[in-house]
């Protein structure tokens, strides 16, 4: 079985081979799916989205930087996009890909975040030690796709106990980060 | 470019996992385009969203999903030149525009093409109708030098990127760059600092609320 790793991706961006793409085909296609499904959508609007994320990384593949996030977080904001913009029926794209972005700042308090591959793994362990309190909201937000306000409605909490916890979970990510760099 | 006010952590939480109205996403994605610091706190939000799809249960596909879609980039490959080239034209266009990329394709690239409608005195605005996003505006306003909006809070979260100029209210200097993310519980009263006007785009959930009885009866007639 072919691992998809960061060799591999390369190797795509390089060689852009149908054949090897079927390989992360293979493997995203049920993800972008199972996504889909999970934040709400049929089996058949799930399988469109999957479809239009995967042509779309198979275009913009040149664009992914390994240095600016991980290959997974590339491809689940490309998913993520793509279905607010068929839900809102909108054909422009609101949602700004951060790897297309050419920053204009030169802002030498940068918090060099860098996300390279090598320390990008170590995220799902790090979401593993968060709070319980803080990954629920993560998995509402971003499985089941709700707004803030839905949050705290289904939570019974206030609405600013959600913003709370989505501030602290930053904070605790970016400890958590610093320690495995 | 280098801001001093940034969107709250939370509301850069819900850009990344997609649950912002659309108006709201449009300003955080023009500071996006000029703010590193806040770009790099999206990207780990992201992270986040790359750790739940690897996570979730895979969902077998229909039976010829990977054939239609092999299809699909087959034939995408052999037009790959003429993409290519295409994306080089839009690299250049991009060189002249003046407002921030995410803003240009809803404004247009430049200040001085746009079709003002008067407000109040010394106030100018441009409407941004997006569909499907009830209860929730968007707008780019012109003010005045000098000039002040009325004390106003909210009934929901207020969203305010500079686009040129600066103002100040009761939470600070907000200058070319800086985003003023409010909640219902700020009551302010923006004032535009120096010489030029300030362009700002502002996107809204619901109706301000006007302390002044003549406020509340201009907002009426104009929907602010």
């Amino acid at each position: 079985m072919i691992q998809i790793d960061i060799t591999f991706v390369k190797k795509l961006q390089i060689n852009k081979n149908p054949k090897d793409f079927s390989v992360l085909f293979s493997f995203y296609g049920p993800k972008i799916k199972a996504l889909m499904i999970r934040s709400g959508s049929d089996y058949a609007f799930a399988e469109d989205i999957m479809h239009d994320t995967m042509l779309t990384v198979w275009k913009k593949i040149d664009l992914y930087n390994p240095v600016k996030g991980s290959f997974s977080s590339w491809i689940y904001t490309i998913a993520r996009n793509n279905r607010i913009d068929v839900l809102r029926k909108k054909s422009s794209q609101p949602y700004v890909d951060i790897n297309e972005i050419e920053i204009m700042s030169n802002d030498p308090d940068s918090e060099k975040l860098m996300l390279n591959s090598q320390v990008t793994g170590n995220i799902q362990k790090i979401v593993k030690q968060l709070p319980e309190k803080q990954k629920i909201i993560i998995e509402m937000a971003f499985n089941e796709d709700l707004t803030q306000k839905e949050i705290a409605k289904k939570l019974e909490i206030p609405i600013g106990t959600v913003k709370s916890r989505m501030r602290l979970a930053y904070i605790k990510l970016k400890e958590s980060f610093k320690e495995y760099q | 470019m280098k801001s001093s006010h940034h969107p709250d952590l939370a509301s850069l939480f819900s850009y990344s996992s997609g649950g912002l109205p659309t108006q709201f996403s449009i300003v955080i994605s023009a500071h996006l385009s000029i703010c590193r610091k806040c770009s790099e706190k999206v990207s780990l939000y992201n992270e986040l969203g790359g750790v739940s799809m690897e996570d979730i249960a895979d969902i077998d596909l229909s039976q010829g999903a990977l054939n239609k879609f092999m299809n699909v980039i087959t034939k995408e490959n052999s037009d790959e030149l003429s993409i290519n080239n295409d994306n080089k034209n839009d690299q250049q266009e991009d060189k002249n525009i003046k407002m921030p990329f995410p803003l240009a394709k809803y404004i247009g690239s430049s200040v001085e093409k746009i079709r003002w409608r008067y407000l109040a005195p010394g106030i100018k605005r441009f409407s941004i109708l997006i569909e499907g996003e009830a209860n929730t505006y968007l707008s780019l306003l012109q003010i005045a030098p000098g000039k002040k909006i009325p004390q106003h809070t909210h009934t929901g979260e207020e969203m305010t990127f500079v686009v040129s100029g600066s103002f100040q209210d009761e939470t600070g200097v907000y200058k070319i760059g800086d985003i003023a993310d409010h909640d219902e519980d700020i009551e302010h009263q923006p004032t535009v600092l120096g010489k030029h006007p300030c362009i700002c785009i502002v996107a809204t959930e619901g109706p301000m609320i006007f302390r002044s009885f003549f406020a509340n009866l201009f907002q009426s007639f104009y929907r602010i």
